[in-house]
């Protein structure tokens, strides 16, 4: 959909990340077949069932799958080694400190808009509770009556547009957070006002 | 014969009328707004038929509901909405040189020249028609196709033909998506595993739950592929445009728009149109080659036939037929795996997968082309092969999809330019936004926002690698029908451990994988593209 700087990351990195992929590869195969899989499928690979005939267990497919990812990680690493200089082997990306604090960066005012879209209700309602406007016993008894349960999705959607808004472009202009907002008002519309069989985020979870 | 119209009839009809027999019209009016949708998306930046697909499911489904009944109304919406981009993406290439979806691309290479050379009426008109007719003839392909191979593979293939099948054709994909087919494989087989969680089969309990008991009712479908395609496509695309800190420049003014296409000149455009829709129709039949490689493959060939070819890529009509033609005629013709044989090609059936494996009791496969004669029987109503009579009711769709392009995509196509001034930087992080609502008000709560939160980092990390993430949303699909294959064939094989072996069709597919699987490891070696 988009065009990315591949190449330019591949030059970076070099086939290193073909090692790594396949290593972790390797890693995670050894990991299921010896510690996940024996303590979280509850029957083996073959079993016997009532009429006494043997048939594939709950661990039958998981484990064959995992079997193939092991010569396909090898001929990886093989063909990265066999290439013999950091551009051998398969054309690969990588990963940077960049990105991983780009990964930060937007996990972080994801979580930060979603706790704000979780409180924004429940804080509504002590403000009005103290104010002597409501005499609900908490946000669980007005989650259904407008504007309560549409508060804090309201403000931590249209926070989550403005961040990655602010994110894509360094830069948040009024117009901005008019969009987002609007956004939000248009989903509370189509989801709150229009349907009655479904609930806007926190309410899924109450 | 008389069977097969019958059966045609009943289709056609179950889209106009209710079970009762009343005229239902919702349907129609739901292809109707998919192709407006579609045709808007396809000509905004930042936004494709799959993206618009990807947060119309949920969307959907949240209206619809999950019965039969809301099979059709959104259905109908998604195949609009991939029809309708098709036509969309078209105009910003040619009128201001940015193609509106990747596959429109190529088109600028000619239709661009023709607008700056005051022919942008005829450039556009002539895209419409290459595009839409393209479109047609995929689909007549596929209504024809579809049927004879699900026929076929019902009568000669078994259980163990039918699991080499499907992994023949996830060693196909990887091997033809994206450049590293090794690592898009093991991709594959990771989204096979990944979609085992929380699964069960037997009275043991799900799967690695890691003991949550969340999990147990396996991971939310539509959440996880929102992830993986569309939040992972957002996230890589907002960093790069993060890091470019390049304003969006304000698109110059359309150009001189000039004379209208002649039906004349429409008339010779007829065999150019056949040639790509048919390269078109051909790449769109193999699952995992897009658009791109057919438009590319149909423009490459348009140009050495031509006894001018030194016109191509200066303005020539025969250069945007070439394209548009190709890349349109994909879209009908990636259904024929997918409704023969419930394999998802691209990224626009695994949402007509998905909805249809949300929706209801309706699944694609061959059996849904067995030709069950029609009868009364007293006490039990009439017996009939119902999904048959849905297959042609999603026919009809398409057909009635292709008429709202003809006319409402004609008729829109002229104001699209537009939308080329939407800003890409405002669009990516509103989809953001509103996929991970849809993700939370379908799958019931904030276990599909952080499924679809966890699935991006997993796609955004594929991504980053290079690693395509097709085979890894396809292997996540087709993970429950393999493994119910392959234990299937290995019970009746009576606990034989080379069961996928016995058969010389189910071997012969397998030593195609392999060889495939050679091919990429050769291509590793020397870092060279797939294909």
């Amino acid at each position: 959909m988009t065009s990315r700087p591949a190449e330019a990351s591949s030059e970076r990195t070099g086939g290193r990340w073909n090692l790594w992929f396949g290593l972790v590869v390797l890693g995670f195969a050894a990991l299921c077949l010896t510690v996940w899989f024996p303590r979280d499928i509850g029957s083996g690979f073959l079993q016997e069932n009532l009429t006494g005939r043997v048939v594939p267990g709950d661990a039958f497919f998981p484990v064959i799958l995992v079997l193939l990812m092991v010569p396909l990680a090898i001929l990886l690493i093989f063909s990265q080694l066999r290439g013999g200089t950091a551009r051998g082997g398969e054309p690969v990306g990588g990963i940077g400190l960049a990105n991983l604090a780009f990964l930060a960066r937007a996990a972080l005012v994801t979580i930060l808009s979603l706790l704000v879209m979780n409180w924004a209700g429940p804080a509504l309602v002590g403000i009005t509770n103290a104010v002597g406007l409501t005499e609900a016993s908490g946000y669980r008894a007005l989650s259904g009556t407008f504007p309560f349960n549409v508060a804090g999705f309201f403000l931590g959607a249209t926070l989550l547009t403005c961040a990655f808004l602010y994110i894509t472009r360094h830069e948040l202009r009024p117009r901005d957070g008019l969009i987002a907002a609007s956004t939000a008002a248009l989903l509370i519309l189509l989801f709150a006002g229009l349907l009655d069989n479904v609930q806007l985020p926190p309410n899924a979870d109450l | 014969m008389d069977l097969v119209l019958e059966y045609v009839g009943l289709g056609i009809a179950s889209v106009f009328q209710t079970a009762e027999g009343g005229i239902w019209l919702l349907p129609l009016v739901m292809v109707l707004i998919g192709v407006v949708i579609g045709i808007l998306i396809g000509a905004t930046p930042g936004m494709s038929g799959p993206f618009a697909m990807a947060i119309a499911l949920p969307v959907l489904v949240s209206i619809f509901g999950y019965t039969n009944e809301a099979l059709y109304p959104v259905l109908g919406c998604l195949l609009g909405i991939m029809k309708g981009a098709t036509v969309g993406g078209a105009v910003p290439a040619i009128l201001f040189n940015t193609p509106g979806t990747p596959d429109a691309f190529l088109t600028t290479l000619d239709g661009n020249p023709m607008a700056r050379k005051g022919q942008a009426r005829k450039a556009i008109q002539t895209a419409h028609f290459s595009s839409v007719m393209g479109d047609n003839f995929s689909d007549l392909v596929l209504f024809i196709a579809a049927p004879a191979i699900a026929i076929a593979v019902e009568r000669i293939l078994d259980l163990p033909e039918k699991s080499a099948l499907i992994i023949l054709s996830l060693c196909f994909m990887a091997a033809v998506v994206g450049n590293a087919p090794l690592k898009g494989l093991i991709g594959g087989l990771l989204g096979m595993f990944v979609s085992l969680v929380g699964s069960t089969l037997s009275g043991s309990g799900p799967r690695l739950t890691l003991g949550m008991p969340e999990l147990g009712n396996g991971l939310p479908l539509t959440s996880a592929v929102l992830g993986v395609l569309v939040l992972s496509e957002v996230l890589v695309t907002i960093e790069d445009m993060s890091r470019e800190k390049a304003r969006n420049a304000t698109p110059p003014e359309p150009p001189e728009m000039g004379p209208k296409l002649t039906w004349a000149e429409r008339g010779r455009m007829v065999p150019g149109i056949l040639r790509g829709a048919s390269i078109g129709t051909l790449i769109g039949a193999l699952p995992g080659i897009g658009t791109t490689t057919a438009a590319t493959l149909s423009y490459d060939t348009a140009k050495r036939q031509s006894k001018t070819p030194e016109a191509f890529g200066t303005g020539t009509p025969a250069g945007v037929i070439a394209t548009e033609s190709a890349n349109s005629a994909v879209s009908g013709a990636n259904l024929i795996p997918v409704m023969s044989l419930g394999i998802p090609g691209n990224f626009a059936a695994v949402f007509i997968i998905l909805a249809v494996e949300t929706i209801g009791d309706f699944a694609f496969g061959p059996q849904v082309f067995r030709f069950t004669p029609i009868r009364e029987v007293e006490g039990f109503g009439t017996i009939l092969n119902e999904s048959l009579v849905i297959a042609f009711g999603l026919f009809t769709m398409m057909v009635l999809a292709n008429a709202f392009n003809w006319t409402v995509g004609g008729a829109l196509m002229g104001v699209l330019g537009y939308l080329v001034r939407i800003p890409k930087d405002v669009v990516l992080p509103l989809i953001l936004t509103v996929s991970l609502t849809a993700a939370y008000v379908q799958d019931g709560g904030y276990l599909g926002l952080v499924t679809a939160c966890v699935f991006a980092v997993i796609g955004y990390i594929l991504r980053r690698l290079d690693v395509s993430v097709l085979p890894f949303v396809i292997g996540f699909l087709l993970a429950p029908t393999l493994e119910n294959l392959v234990r299937g064939a290995y019970t009746a094989s009576g606990g034989d451990a080379l069961f996928l072996l016995k058969s010389p069709i189910a071997l012969g597919m397998l030593t195609l994988a392999v060889l495939l699987l050679a091919r990429m490891v050769r291509q590793a070696r020397r870092g060279t593209p797939a294909m």
